[in-house]
């Protein structure tokens, strides 16, 4: 165990760089994880004009379905 | 570079062909020469100046570029202040395009006593790659005349592994200075190599004799030139990779500090679910069925003026009564157009979902299932509605579902499910609004709707830990592009063997 914190010294002495952009990686992962937001988005399609207005009632497809196949 | 040694030297020998002055520093333990000038290989006796020197062989021409050390120039090398004495132009039986170059070093100030028992030292340059050669301190053992047939070994005194790198007999193309060894002789070795940067280890081994073995480390071209205060833009540039080089992408630093952030995410990720807990919410309903008559599009039924955001219904459904008709709440702002007349009661209507409770920002995951669906679709638009805010959050989601029989076997396609994600929803009481369509021709279907908050988290973290290898993962694969370069030189590469 000694000799792996003393590698990790000599680890951090030699790349800072990457020690410095894991820290900032593990604090983004913190910080999403306390806002519950998602890194890749959501599938939220009302705009923030719209959120304040209240939703759409039928949605952006108007009730009507494209692109199945009648097989 | 240079014909003419640096400092004086203790001795002189005449050439037998040419009669040229060649200088011997070491008269004590040089016995054979090569002529800088008509490059005639001979022997002599440097302390019996007045005894003939005979020819043992010759060589046709210099073979450039050269030394590019001077000879007699002496610096600190391997711990020892030494000279450079002999250099010679080395090639292989096998390969008439391989050629290095070897320089003889001996002390500079003769030891008291014997040599070291790394003694003698030698300096080898192969396309501008510079090793230092002396007696190997431990080797694989071997019994009697018999060569070491192993193609891998690891010293027990140092831990160091060493790999099969090259098999080759040498022949000597060219030699100037002095040597206190017949270098034609080498012409009878077996020489094996074993790379383990910034090590070779080497063995020579003549016919019926036990090899010996030489232990070489590699030298920076800089290292060269200021042992010998040469400037380094004097020495051959180096080209390709060097067998001992040592690869300068080393991984191991950058994968501990991915590996120590790596559970350290690992911490942080069971630190917010254990403080952030998953909760489910389900809630199924009933979509009536539509009649086949019924092709024209299908109209749904809005909730009345003044309640785009389902509130009503919601609180409805939170006292336990059916969601029908919703009470006007005219404290809500009323943003929709006015309301069109139903189609058709049972087409399609409005529902609306119990509400979940966020206690924390959250992702909450909306999974809808229509388990009876088949041959048939069905769309359903969802609005997420913040109770107490009255913000709107809206998805659409089309679930078909289609299967039947072709030649024999059975098909589907399509899917009965789907989800939908939204993310940084600030904490309060939420519902769904929902707003089914239904194919006419559908019987009544079932829609089950699951609501997960605190979702989310997995994606955060393997992109994370993803954008985290990055760096490891690209010094790994340029270490092995400079191991893949060494090993163009060899016949012995690990993935050929």
């Amino acid at each position: 165990m000694l000799s792996l914190f003393s590698h990790l010294g000599a680890d951090l002495r030699r790349s800072p760089l990457y020690a410095g952009l894991l820290g900032l990686g593990l604090a983004s992962f913190v910080a999403l994880g306390l806002r519950g937001a998602r890194l890749l988005g959501d599938d939220n399609e009302t705009t923030e004009a719209e959120q304040q207005a209240g939703p759409h009632r039928a949605g952006g497809h108007g009730g009507y379905v494209h692109g199945f196949n009648h097989k | 570079m240079s014909d003419a040694p640096v400092t004086p030297p203790a001795a002189w020998v005449a050439c037998p062909k040419c009669q040229a002055r060649v200088p011997c520093y070491d008269p004590a333990g040089s016995e054979y020469f090569g002529c800088f000038k008509c490059r005639t290989y001979f022997r002599a006796d440097p302390a019996a100046p007045y005894s003939p020197a005979t020819v043992v062989s010759g060589f046709k021409r210099e073979l450039p570029p050269g030394p590019s050390l001077p000879l007699g120039a002496t610096g600190p090398l391997g711990g020892y202040q030494v000279r450079l004495t002999g250099y010679q132009v080395r090639g292989e039986k096998n390969d008439r395009t391989a050629e290095w170059r070897e320089y003889q070093l001996r002390p500079a100030i003769p030891f008291q006593g014997d040599d070291p028992i790394d003694f003698p030292l030698q300096l080898a340059e192969f396309q501008g790659h510079w090793l230092l050669i002396r007696r190997a301190p431990s080797f694989p053992a071997t019994k009697g005349s018999h060569s070491f047939q192993g193609k891998e070994w690891t010293s027990p005194s140092t831990g160091n592994g060493y790999r099969l790198w090259h098999r080759y007999e040498p022949i000597i193309r060219d030699a100037q200075g002095e040597f206190d060894w017949n270098i034609l002789d080498d012409e009878h070795l077996k020489i094996q190599e074993f790379t383990g940067p910034p090590y070779l280890l080497s063995s020579e081994q003549a016919p019926k004799s036990k090899p010996t073995w030489y232990l070489s480390e590699y030298l920076e071209p800089a290292q060269v030139a200021a042992a010998f205060g040469l400037p380094v833009g004097q020495l051959p540039s180096r080209q390709g990779t060097g067998a001992a080089q040592p690869n300068p992408h080393q991984t191991g630093t950058a994968w501990r500090l991915f590996g120590v952030a790596a559970v350290l995410l690992l911490a942080l990720a069971a630190w917010l679910a254990i403080t952030r807990p998953s909760s489910e919410l389900t809630d199924t309903f009933v979509i009536p069925a539509v009649p086949v008559a019924a092709d024209a599009p299908v109209a749904l039924t809005p909730p009345p003026a003044g309640d785009t955001l389902g509130l009503a219904a919601a609180r409805a459904t939170a006292a336990a009564a059916p969601p029908a008709v919703p009470e006007p709440k005219p404290e809500l702002p009323a943003t929709s157009p006015p309301a069109a007349p139903t189609t058709a009661p049972g087409y399609s209507q409005m529902l609306v979902s119990k509400t979940i409770a966020l206690t924390h920002p959250a992702a909450l995951d909306i999974r809808f299932d229509a388990p009876g669906l088949s041959n048939h679709w069905l769309e359903v638009t969802a609005s997420l509605v913040n109770e107490q805010t009255g913000r709107g959050y809206e998805v659409t989601r089309s679930l078909e579902f289609y299967e039947g029989m072709e030649d024999g076997e059975h098909w589907t396609e399509g899917s009965y499910s789907a989800n939908a994600v939204i993310s940084g929803l600030p904490p309060g009481r939420y519902h769904l609004n929902l707003y089914p369509s239904l194919e006419a021709g559908t019987g009544d279907t079932e829609l089950r709707v699951q609501l997960e908050q605190h979702t989310g988290f997995f994606s955060n973290f393997a992109l994370i830990l993803l954008i985290m290898s990055i760096l490891p993962f690209w010094q790994f694969v340029r270490h092995s592009a400079f191991e893949n370069s060494r090993w163009e030189n060899s016949d012995f590469a690990p993935s050929s063997s």
